[in-house]
């Protein structure tokens, strides 16, 4: 799929657009198809992760598809610092939202156990390391709530969300 | 009325407004026939904008009374287009084939092509089917509608484009569209380009670009109301 867009229009217009897609006020439909769309390039940018953390305090259905396409941005922006970008999204994890915390998790997965991350040397092992960490200073009671239709959903402690997200990372058994 | 005719960006809310209230009610409180016989003769208005936004209104019909859909089809390309969207709920067969074949005649114009569309995929759904691309070429061929790619493309994109929430109709268009640009892949530029100027439009014609909504979540601010009645544009 980014190949096809690639041959259309450069890269950073086509993610601009989208962007611009998920921004959209007016209208959630076109909140929630952009992100989808996002996802489809597979390339996290600053701009895509902010878009992502912005849908976890969404509506219902924006946030359920920022939930799915998190787990296709498998691949680093070349111009998105790996330090900064690791930060950004543990700082996310860390924060209030328990939403976001999920989506996060759910990012830092998809990143870490995607064949593209070991074409960056110690990608892996830092996400891991984010991970763990995440697991043992998270409060070990606090849920994270998730929005589905008109319900809200538990999906698990963030301490639990946390090590969901290693095991994949490590591609352990269990999920 | 000379007020809506006046300052036809007014004509969006009544649009939204008259749409939503139509949809929405069950028992008939509204006063359906004068608010039919007044968007009947706005849907004739010199303004574009004016006739799009009661045409539009008129779309949302509950109850077909039997006067509205004759002085649909009695208009322009763009109403029977609003013919289209009123036939293609209702249960009787007459009116859509009275439709369909005002529409093919109008045919291959964007609006009709989208209008067909939109009444051959909802008899589909009311069979529990999927069109798929193969289908609607198909059916286009055997209503003699002869249309290129690059032109079903823009009518499939009208026909998805309303203000209903979204659901499997629109989903079935989306898979059309899918298939086409599969097909032809030039067809991908022109698909972004519509994305393009459909964000820039924006909703209501409040560009996203000049709006304090934009952004996500949106300020705490009303749409800014145009300095000119001109510099809102019609969805």
């Amino acid at each position: 799929m980014p190949d096809a867009f690639n041959t259309v229009r450069p890269a950073a217009e086509v993610t601009a657009l989208f962007i611009a897609g998920t921004e959209d006020a007016g209208s959630f439909n076109s909140r929630r198809h952009s992100i989808l769309a996002l996802s489809c390039l597979c390339m996290l940018t600053p701009e895509a992760l902010a878009a992502l953390l912005a849908a976890a305090h969404d509506v219902d259905k924006v946030q359920q598809d920022a939930i799915t396409a998190a787990g296709d941005f498998r691949r680093l922006h070349p111009g998105f610092n790996q330090a900064e970008a690791l930060d950004s999204l543990v700082a996310a994890f860390h924060g209030e939202s328990g939403a976001a915390a999920y989506l996060t998790a759910q990012v830092l997965a998809a990143l870490g156990s995607s064949p593209a991350a070991l074409q960056i040397p110690g990608l892996r092992g830092r996400i891991a390391q984010a991970l763990s960490d995440g697991v043992q200073d998270a409060p070990a009671v606090e849920m994270v709530y998730l929005l589905r239709g008109d319900k809200i959903e538990e999906a698990g402690t963030r301490a639990q969300v946390l090590l969901a997200a290693l095991s994949l990372v490590w591609a352990l058994p269990g999920r | 009325m000379s007020l809506l005719e006046s300052a036809s960006w007014l004509l969006r809310e009544l649009e939204v407004s008259a749409s939503w209230l139509l949809r929405k009610s069950e028992q008939a409180e509204i006063p359906h026939e004068a608010l039919s016989e007044h968007l009947l003769v706005l849907s004739q208005a010199d303004d574009g904008r004016v006739q799009a936004a009661a045409l539009a209104a008129l779309g949302h019909w509950r109850e077909e009374s039997g006067a509205i859909l004759p002085a649909l089809l009695a208009l322009s390309p763009m109403a029977s287009a609003r013919a289209a969207y009123l036939a293609a709920r209702g249960k009787d067969d007459e009116p859509v084939i009275q439709v369909k074949a005002i529409l093919q005649s109008y045919a291959p114009q964007t609006e009709a092509v989208a209008a067909l569309t939109r009444l051959w995929v909802m008899q589909q759904r009311a069979e529990r089917k999927t069109m798929s691309l193969t289908t609607l070429w198909s059916v286009l061929g055997s209503a003699q509608v002869t249309v290129m790619p690059g032109d079903l493309l823009p009518a499939l994109l009208q026909a998805a484009t309303d203000n209903d929430v979204w659901y499997d109709y629109h989903e079935s268009i989306v898979r059309l569209i899918q298939e086409l640009v599969q097909e032809e892949e030039g067809l991908l530029a022109d698909l972004l380009a519509a994305l393009q100027t459909a964000l820039d439009e924006g909703y209501g014609g409040c560009p996203p670009a000049a709006s304090p909504w934009r952004g996500w979540p949106p300020a705490p601010q009303s749409c800014p109301t145009p300095s000119t009645p001109s510099a809102r544009r019609p969805r």
